[in-house]
């Protein structure tokens, strides 16, 4: 069985009288270790995927198994506890506590976490070692982000979620950030997925997802990922 | 106009979007500014009210009051004073009135004249409530509420009278009234209605009957209304400006009508006075005179006395140096004897030695003469044994020729021979001749042997006798000197004695002497012995004489004190009679009237009260909404900023679209605008009826004012708006205006976030390193936020500090009434008796025989009003207690801090504390009184005393009868209940009043629970102060609780993301909260205590102290009403948390 198995997942959302179906019945398995990257225009339901996929939100129809466990049958408090464990995440906006240092920041999450990874160790995996007694407005974007993915990766967790973490990123910050991500992937055995609209960025991928309109458009197996430096946009 | 439409728009969208927002500023303005204007409002709504009141009604500005009656050329010169618009006369007598029920109360009736109130001119209209004023006589109106009768009713009838031994007719024309009406009045607004003289010495009601009812020959009292007085306010500056002039010129009249109408009867008086000082002095001489005359007396018995003494001392001192001569002779007599035994005895003894020395002389001599003879008999004896030995020698040389004749050896001699030779022999020696004649022949060797054994033992012997002579011969040589030494000795012996013997008869005519000597002294000391008796006989003779003598002038001088001490008596009768006199004609001196009281409204204790009252709530309403107010004005900016950041893109689009700066930073001043001017209106036009008509309300248990007046002030309502508006407003412009001068580019990027900053107790690592992240982030946003840091502080201090004043007060009230009822008043209750009773009954059949009284003391107590030198005067009770120390059973007078007894002394009052610091005067100072027969005494302070409740003055009775020359007429009785017997009040009350004289008794838990009850308004004033505190709470937390979640809705949404739980979320958020109202709340604390300090010093009333100190339990209470405050805010905004949505960690920043 799949690492990561979505089994017709189908949610909707009320807009005051219409009913918009944001994701309509998508299917895809991704395996432990894999580097996957969910690709599409903006509406096409990957945000609602990665939602749901990160336990923000609960989906109306289908099931989620990750790990043999269905999250869909999960309550609030259930999905905090998997949210708290079993994800890492990444966003657009870094979203570092402006109050913390970036050496606390991290250890905000593997505060938190059962087995977490060591704070030092991690933040000089992701080449901070020296900065990280910088609060967040003292570091640049691309150190910002760095900063977020330890934070992710110190809670030990089980998926790597990403959302657009090139998005608010130049080029070559942008492609240092990628690089950082599929070396966690492949050193680590890291579950990754990157959801982004760059579809550049799907060359470096194992699994592709390609989404349009709420469904899957195409579910592709890269048997040659591309590495970063070989991608461009 | 596009442009504007769409600015309208906007504008009604910004509101309508942020409904929340809008209102709150709204609120807190409301709250803020309905406060500060309610409260202001109070003090000139409650004396818009009152002088409505007295313009309607005419209170007067004068009340005069003459003790002797007002004549009709005082009225002419009392309207002649410059000012004076209407005078009015009038006349009062207080007495008993009974109702139905058979209810005494004493009341004030006053005089109405329906003339005097034609055409609404009337001074001090009485204010009619039901029914109607007198017209005829026989009629009463009666004040209603407060004190009048339980359940009286129009067409009752009161039956009026007088203490007994006074006419009722003397005065009034009716005794009984009906009731036709009832009123208030402006002259009694507060439930104070004056002493008396009559019952218990405190008036109960007072009501209006027709003038024609008195018949009094004189008016008593004149009210006076001044022109001036419609045009100023009561209690203004200028009101007290007009009052002044009349009130000099009305005292001077006063003076000068007490002199002339005094000045027969005072001379009179003083005549007497000095006639029989005069007397009392010639009294006094004539004592002093005999009293001198006898101590003249007296003094020469003594110096006579004394000389006797000396006399006596000094021949006692000669007839001991006599004694004392004769007995150094006796003793030297004794001494002499001594010496001649002793003398004698060695004489004696020398005596014997040579009598001892003789006989052994004669003994010796004897002695000498014995060996004399012996010696002589020894040459004998020595001359004999010679002659022997030599007879001897002579027998050896013939034995030896014998011998040597013998034959041979070998022959034997013949018979013959041998016979021949015997003879020879025989003739030689016949012994051995004898011997040898046993011999024969044959045995010749044996003779020869004999022979020669014979010669050898004559010459033995006569060797022997050789020896013997020589030794006799050198003993006797040796007797022979031993003899005479013996005899050389003798005669020196005998010359030796011979001198002794001429000594001891020396020795003996000295003693001899001596004998005849000390035989001759001792017949001296006999005839000295003798003299000494004799003298001292003749002085025991002459002092006998001499002391008898005195003894009789002594006694003599006694008979004459006797006679002295009868006359002095008599004399000093005649000077207590004359003191008397004297006193009593200074008594009717002292009482004199001197002046009329000339009161102006001030000395009307309800209208000063009240004035002071409204000042003290003015005073609280300058500092109380203040928090509110602050805390508004940072609420205002902190969400008028927050409104402005968050709409920066916006800004920033407009900008970038040609809007000027004026035409978006207008947006946010119309918002601001609209909600503080919104919030201000609504808030004053609210406060202004709610906060004045709330505290006049809860006043109006204590004054009866029928108008209760809260206009729109148009002072305070632009004052409040213009600030809340000002604050709010400026506040807008300054962060848009921070806002637009930043370009729109800037303005479009998302604005960078405030930057963590390092903090300082980071640098304390140890505190440091054991803080978790919440923790960390709690602090450093405790320090990033500083305008929220003030804003939370601020309001939350000042809603702990409101909540403690709040406690703080009740405290200070609650221990007014515990101070004063356990430790102040120790009695548990008082009985009046009419002393004007002439078969009243004894203090001690009416307390001492109640079971339910386990003690009781008898004192004068009557209400007096207390001045200083003209000014406002207080009712005060003054006590004189009949025994000062029994009196300290029943009242505990003592200093408030050091706590030390104050005893009563002769020279000074007691008073008690409020009304030293009222008047400002402390022990040394003095005051005066007037009693309630308006006779003035002037008095000094003693001693201050701690009392809370009323005021009251205590003096000895020396000390009254000094003030008063007067003595006290012990009108009450206190005393003390058995605590543990079970106690029926009324039963009680029955029991006592049924004695004959007993006309009151009030009991000291029934005062206990009226001041409590009184003082149960207060219960509204914590309330108030409880409920704004809470609301200022709530508007502060919510406002920062509020805005922490909408500035930090990322930071929330992103730590959910990560996993953290609510409870964790909502510690992250809240801690700062809860930090924040700590610190607040400590602040609080001490704001508090300030605070309650200002409110006590500003709203304590006249006749009350408060205490000052806050309890325990009260800082506690405000603590956990603070806190609870904000947990309670806490709660409700957990929910707000709740729904913070994950999905906004996605969105971009703003």
């Amino acid at each position: 069985m799949s690492f990561v198995k979505l089994i017709n997942v189908i949610k909707r959302y009320k807009m005051g009288e219409v009913i918009i179906t944001a994701v309509d019945g998508v299917d895809f398995e991704i395996e432990k270790g894999d580097f996957a990257v969910v690709v599409g225009a903006s509406g096409a339901g990957k945000t609602t995927v990665l939602n749901l996929l990160g336990g923000m939100d609960k989906l109306d129809e289908g099931s989620i198994i990750v790990d043999g466990a269905d999250i869909s049958m999960y309550n609030d408090k259930m999905l905090t506890e998997y949210r708290r464990f079993d994800i890492g995440f990444v966003f657009q906006f870094y979203n570092l506590i402006q109050n913390l240092t970036a050496k606390e920041n991290v250890e905000l999450a593997s505060q938190i976490s059962k087995n977490p990874l060591d704070v030092e160790m991690v933040l000089n995996m992701v080449g901070l070692k020296e900065r990280m007694d910088n609060f967040p407005s003292q570091l640049s974007g691309g150190e910002q982000q760095r900063v977020a993915i330890a934070r992710a990766l110190a809670k030990n967790p089980k998926i790597l979620l990403c959302d657009e973490p090139t998005g608010a990123l130049d080029y070559q910050t942008g492609k240092s950030i990628l690089k950082l991500l599929q070396d966690t992937c492949k050193n680590q055995g890291m579950t990754v997925i990157v959801i982004t609209h760059n579809a550049a960025i799907q060359h470096m991928a194992d699994k592709i997802i390609k989404m349009k309109n709420g469904k899957v458009s195409k579910f592709m197996v890269n048997e040659n990922p591309v590495p970063v430096e070989g991608i461009e946009w | 106009m596009m442009k504007k439409r769409s600015f309208y728009k906007n504008l009604i969208r910004s509101i309508s979007n942020s409904k929340g927002r809008f209102f709150s500023i709204m609120a807190i303005v409301f709250l803020g500014v309905s406060f500060f204007a309610g409260i202001n409002a109070t003090e000139p709504d409650m004396i818009i009210s009152a002088d409505k009141y007295y313009k309607e009604q005419n209170l007067s500005d004068f009340k005069i009051i003459s003790p002797l009656g007002f004549k009709d050329e005082d009225l002419t010169e009392i309207k002649n004073i410059r000012g004076v618009s209407r005078i009015q006369n009038g006349y009062y007598k207080d007495l008993f009135l009974t109702t139905a029920e058979g209810d005494i109360d004493v009341a004030k009736l006053l005089s109405y004249d329906p003339q005097d109130f034609k055409d609404d001119v009337g001074i001090n209209t009485p204010f009619l409530i039901e029914g109607r004023l007198p017209q005829n006589i026989g009629e009463i109106s009666l004040e209603s509420g407060f004190n009048a009768p339980k359940d009286i009713k129009i067409g009752d009838k009161l039956t009026a009278s007088v203490p007994s031994g006074e006419d009722i007719h003397d005065g009034l024309n009716s005794t009984e009234y009906t009731v036709v009406g009832f009123i208030s009045s402006p002259l009694y607004i507060t439930y104070e209605r004056g002493q008396t003289n009559i019952g218990d010495g405190s008036v109960d009601y007072f009501g209006y009957i027709y003038h024609e009812d008195f018949n009094m020959k004189h008016y008593n009292e004149i009210y006076i209304s001044l022109v001036a007085s419609e045009d100023h306010q009561a209690y203004s500056d200028g009101y007290e400006k007009i009052v002044k002039n009349p009130e000099a010129l009305l005292e001077a009249l006063g003076i000068a009508a007490m002199m002339r109408e005094t000045k027969t009867f005072r001379e009179e008086l003083e005549e007497s006075r000095d006639l029989f000082l005069e007397s009392k002095a010639k009294a006094q001489a004539e004592i002093d005179k005999g009293q001198a005359e006898l101590e003249n007396a007296e003094k020469k018995i003594e110096q006579g006395a004394n000389a006797l003494s000396e006399m006596e001392s000094r021949y006692k001192r000669e007839i001991e140096m006599g004694q004392a001569d004769l007995d150094y002779g006796k003793s030297a007599v004794e001494q002499a004897k001594i010496s001649y035994f002793e003398g004698y005895a060695a004489w004696l003894e020398g005596y014997n030695e040579y009598q001892d020395g003789r006989m052994d002389l004669i003994e010796a001599k004897s002695e000498l003469d014995d060996a004399k003879i012996q010696i002589e008999n020894g040459e004998t004896d020595l001359e004999n044994a010679r002659a022997q030995l030599e007879t001897t020698q002579a027998t050896i040389i013939a034995l030896k020729e014998i011998q040597s004749g013998l034959p041979p050896e070998d022959e034997i001699p013949t018979q013959e021979e041998y016979d021949l030779l015997i003879e020879e022999i025989q003739l030689i020696n016949p012994q051995l001749a004898q011997a040898l004649k046993a011999y024969s022949p044959e045995y010749f060797d044996r003779f020869r042997q004999a022979l020669d054994s014979s010669i050898i033992t004559l010459e033995e012997n006569y060797a022997q006798g050789q020896k013997q002579v020589e030794e006799g011969q050198r003993l006797l040589d040796e007797s022979k000197l031993q003899y005479e030494n013996g005899l050389k000795e003798y005669e020196a012996g005998v010359l030796l004695l011979q001198k002794a013997k001429a000594e001891l008869d020396e020795a003996k005519l000295q003693i001899d002497f001596a004998k005849d000597e000390i035989e001759k002294g001792e017949i001296e000391l006999q005839r000295g012995a003798q003299e000494l008796e004799k003298a001292q006989a003749e002085l025991d003779e002459a002092l006998n004489k001499g002391y008898a003598e005195l003894e009789k002038s002594r006694e003599d001088v006694n008979e004459g004190w006797k006679i002295f001490e009868e006359e002095k008596r008599d004399a000093l009768a005649k000077i207590t009679e004359a003191e008397i006199e004297i006193k009593d004609a200074q008594r009717q001196l002292l009482e004199l009237p001197k002046e009329w009281f000339v009161n102006t409204r001030d000395a009307n204790p309800g209208y000063s009260s009240y004035g002071d009252d409204a000042n003290r709530i003015g005073a609280v309403a300058k500092v109380f909404p203040l928090f509110f107010f602050l805390v508004a004005a940072l609420v205002c900016l902190t969400t008028m900023t927050r409104m402005v950041e968050e709409e920066r893109v916006q800004i920033g689009t407009l900008k970038a679209l040609g809007y000027n700066t004026s035409s978006i930073a207008l947006k946010y001043l119309a918002y601001g605008l609209l909600a503080s001017l919104a919030g201000s209106v609504a808030g004053f036009l609210l406060g202004f009826q709610l906060f004045p008509r709330l505290i006049m309300t809860v006043y109006g248990g204590m004054y009866d004012i029928p108008y209760m007046l809260s206009p729109v002030h148009l002072d305070y309502a632009m004052l409040s708006t213009a600030i809340a508006v000002l604050t709010t407003v400026s506040a807008s412009l300054w962060a848009s205006l921070a806002a637009l001068r930043t370009t729109p580019a800037q303005l479009m990027q998302p604005k960078a976030p405030k930057p963590g900053k390092r903090i300082l107790i980071e640098r304390i690592g140890l505190l440091w390193n054991h803080m978790n992240f919440t923790q960390k982030v709690t602090a450093r946003n405790i320090f990033r936020y500083k305008r929220r840091f003030f804003m939370t502080v601020i309001g939350i201090s000042g809603c702990s500090a409101l909540l403690l004043a709040g406690y703080g007060i009740k405290d200070s009230v609650n221990a007014i009434s515990q101070v004063q009822f356990d430790q102040v008043f120790l009695y548990d209750g008082i009985v009046a008796m009419d002393t004007g009773n002439k078969e009243r009954a004894e203090l001690q059949e009416v307390l001492g025989t109640n079971p339910g009284i386990s003690e009781y003391a008898s004192a004068m107590m009557e209400s007096v009003s207390v001045f200083k030198d003209g000014g406002r005067q207080f009712e005060v009770s003054l006590w004189v207690p009949e025994a000062k120390n029994e009196f300290a059973n029943f009242f505990d007078l003592h200093e408030r801090v050091s706590k030390d007894p104050i005893s009563l002394g002769d020279d000074g009052a007691v008073i008690t504390e409020k009304l030293s610091r009222l008047f400002g005067v402390e022990s040394g100072d003095s005051l005066e009184f007037r009693d309630s027969e308006n006779r003035v005494y002037s008095f000094e302070i003693a001693g201050i005393a701690e009392n809370y409740l009323g005021h009251n003055v205590f003096m000895s009775k020396e000390y009254f009868d000094k003030v008063t020359l007067r003595e006290p007429e012990y009108n009450a009785g206190v005393f003390k209940l058995y605590e543990d017997r079970a106690f029926d009040e009324s039963g009680f009350k029955e029991d006592i009043l049924a004695f004959e004289g007993a006309v009151g008794v009030s009991l000291a838990s029934t005062f206990r629970e009226d001041f409590n009850e009184t003082m149960s308004s207060l219960d509204y004033v914590v309330l108030i102060l409880i409920l704004s505190a809470g609301a200022l709470a709530f508007v502060v937390l919510y406002n920062l609780t509020n805005i922490n979640i909408t500035e930090r809705i990322r930071e929330i949404a992103t730590i959910k993301v990560l996993g953290f739980r609510s409870r964790e979320i909502s510690a992250y958020v809240y801690r700062e909260n809860l930090i924040l109202s700590f610190i607040g709340t400590v602040f609080g604390l001490f704001l508090g205590s300030i605070l309650h300090r200002f409110v006590m010093d500003t709203m304590e009333v006249d006749n009350m102290m408060f205490g000052r100190i806050i309890s325990g339990w009260s800082f506690l209470y405000a603590v956990i009403l603070t806190m609870i405050f904000s947990v309670l805010v806490n709660v409700l905004m957990f929910f707000k948390l709740k729904k913070v949505d994950m999905v906004e960690s996605l969105k971009s920043i703003e």
